[in-house]
């Protein structure tokens, strides 16, 4: 047993997710041009496969004949599946807080919300990983989210309250993700969140970076959650 | 009375820790960072600490270091409340001694729980 394991035992934490085992491999460069073993380490995981062939697939083509994994690999290159382990854990780290911390269970959304009045909150990493995550709560929204998190007592003064909460869960979403993206090797650090409230949202990023938006719904109300991240060199 | 002393950067964390020991005859005090944290440590000394690490002005994990090195202080005991749970971090925390590692996201009955274990909590008389 590594030192890592015998204290995540000796203090009771949750295991490290298979996906950061999974991005650990991925990364060494021996993979990078060899689809079949690519293939091979998505396989076992079925959401990992379904959203790796959703992605790879041409949204006008979705109701063709499904495409085999080994050609999903191909199509988007091992720099993009990189992206999606990630965006894996990611989405794994914002079901986690918020079904802890809210108590609700999140699904899949459909959607973007660019053009919704909303909160956007924005951490920064760099390091071995260099990119930014961004959590968006609809302005509408803020009150539920804050009273589900603190409680109805917090009703009254919950419009003020908003920014924190959601600075603190996208804290949470992305220390957990940057815990599991230095187990796996890519060292980086947390810059302090930021909140500010935007209407017309427009992702920044530059060509050669990679983005992974994530729309999720509870009760009818849509959150967001958007990685972008500079292209990891596999060694 | 118990004293128990949440730092931490976020007013979310703290308001959650102030309302998990509510129902309890103790007093709940708080700072926004590890040197606010300090100076209210050695002021107070409180029974327990629940201590984040990403915080402005000095992290958790320099805060740990003070803690330990401090005459006053070394003995008391210290749950990390943090979203940052890597293998080195967990080294460098457990070097340093901790109670009690906990994970965020979290619930405030797991801090009732850890808190228990540490100092006396006596349930409000209604
Ligand atoms: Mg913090």
């Amino acid at each position: 047993m590594t030192e890592a394991n015998a204290l995540i035992e000796k203090y009771k934490l949750a295991p490290v997710p298979p996906n950061v085992s999974r991005l650990s491999v991925l990364l060494q460069g021996r993979f990078a041009s060899n689809a079949v073993e690519i293939a091979q380490i998505i396989k076992d995981d079925p959401i990992l496969s379904a959203r790796l062939i959703r992605i790879a697939t041409n949204p006008k083509r979705r109701d063709e004949e499904p495409m085999e994994i080994e050609a999903a690999v191909m199509r988007l290159g091992v720099g993009s599946i990189l992206v999606l382990v990630m965006g894996e854990l990611l989405i794994n780290a914002v079901l986690r807080a918020f079904s802890t911390m809210l108590g609700v269970a999140l699904e899949p959304l459909d959607s973007e919300g660019r053009e919704l009045k909303q909160f956007v909150g924005k951490i920064q990493f760099a390091g071995k990983a260099n990119g930014h995550v961004f959590l968006r709560i609809p302005v509408s929204v803020g009150p539920w989210f804050v009273t589900h998190a603190l409680g109805q007592e917090y009703a009254a003064t919950a419009e003020e309250l908003v920014p924190d909460v959601v600075g603190e869960m996208l804290n949470i979403v992305c220390g957990n993700f940057k815990s599991n993206l230095c187990d796996a090797g890519l060292t980086c650090k947390l810059f302090p969140p930021t909140v500010q409230v935007s209407e017309g949202f427009e992702l920044e990023w530059s060509e050669e970076e990679k983005k992974q938006r994530i729309g999720m719904t509870t009760e009818g109300l849509p959150f967001f959650c958007d990685l972008v991240i500079t292209p990891i060199a596999t060694t | 009375m118990a004293k128990i002393l949440t730092v931490d950067d976020s007013k979310m964390v703290r308001m959650i820790v102030g309302s998990a020991f509510g129902a309890y005859d103790c007093q709940v005090l708080s700072a926004e960072n590890g040197a606010e944290g300090l100076e209210i440590a050695r002021r107070e000394k409180p029974d327990i600490i629940f201590l984040d690490i990403t915080m402005p002005v000095m992290d958790g994990l320099e805060t740990l270091g003070k803690i330990r090195s401090d005459g006053d202080l070394s003995k008391v005991p210290v749950v990390m409340l943090t979203a940052e749970s890597d293998g080195e971090r967990l080294g460098i925390v457990d070097k340093l001694s901790v109670s009690c590692y906990i994970a965020k996201p979290f619930k405030g009955e797991q801090l009732v729980e850890v808190a228990s274990k540490v100092v006396a909590l006596n349930r409000k008389s209604a």
